[in-house]
């Protein structure tokens, strides 16, 4: 008996430490869709957005997990479970193209945002505010900046050492 | 990070509790005796996170602003985000910043 209760024990501890690693599922939308549904054009030069953008996502309530000024990505962890990466592209001199991509994390798998409403209202409307600016859509023929994936926050010793041993190798 | 205004921090924290993970041992250990299972979880790891932000307001004044988080991982590798919301925090590091500030000017 008591061996059977070490056996159950054991097994469930062992279970309750397995992290799965996450499965990246993309949106089944068309590449057009989505970048149009990612996409704003923001009357402002590249830094002056590159500020505001990570301003918003302060303001949002995300955590900044990267900023990569020389490709224009800042990437943020909300919560636990929302993870957003925007991109900043100049357009000239006094306009840039900005394009959000955001994910929800659950226990096996990281699904794409593709909810129009969810870009509008909670990433671009906020960022218009921010920048007292509005923003427009782009159009079908407009050069967009690729999406980014988002950053994954390192939260434990574990993971950072995971993360430091992959870039060893790489 | 800092060229645009952003500085982000965190320290890490053990965030083992005994007295959790006996409970959640001995809740295990009675369902084993009773034939069923039970998967005992408890918070293992916790980081505590500062995202710090800010923004040129005139020539000579800039807004700072704070906030933070603490991300507790529990031993099933689940995570849970919650703010830190006590005055405490942001008004402990505002004094530090004026500390600094102050005894740059000497």
């Amino acid at each position: 008996m008591r061996w059977r209760v070490f056996g159950i024990v054991a097994a469930l501890a062992l279970s309750a430490c397995a992290q799965p690693a996450l499965q990246y599922v993309p949106s089944k939308k068309s590449a057009v869709e989505l970048r149009t549904i990612q996409t704003r054009v923001v009357p402002g030069d590249f830094d002056n957005t590159m500020r505001s953008v990570i301003e918003t996502m302060h303001d949002l309530g995300y955590r900044i997990t990267r900023v990569a000024p020389e490709a224009g990505v800042v990437s943020g962890t909300r919560s636990s479970s929302l993870r957003l990466a925007v991109v900043v592209q100049s357009r000239g001199e006094e306009e840039s193209a900005v394009r959000a991509n955001a994910s929800v994390i659950s226990q096996i798998q990281e699904a794409q945002v593709d909810s129009p409403e969810f870009y509008q209202r909670d990433f671009f409307v906020p960022l218009g505010d921010t920048m007292g600016r509005s923003l427009t859509t782009l159009s079908e023929t407009d050069d967009a900046p690729d999406a980014a994936r988002p950053v994954a926050e390192l939260n434990t010793l574990a993971e950072r050492e995971a993360q430091a041993k992959s870039n060893t190798t790489e | 990070m800092a060229q645009y205004g952003v500085l982000a921090g965190s320290k890490d924290r053990d965030a083992v509790e005994t007295g959790e993970v006996a409970g959640q041992i001995a809740l295990t250990v009675a369902f084993a005796l009773m034939g069923a299972s039970y998967n005992a979880t408890w918070d293992k790891d916790q980081v505590i996170r500062a995202t710090v932000t800010s923004r040129p307001v005139s020539t000579s004044d800039v807004q700072l602003r704070i906030s933070f988080e603490r991300i507790v991982t529990r031993n099933n590798g689940l995570s849970r985000a919650e703010d830190l919301t006590a005055p405490e925090f942001s008004s402990g590091f505002f004094e530090k910043v004026r500390a600094g500030l102050a005894m740059g000017e000497r």
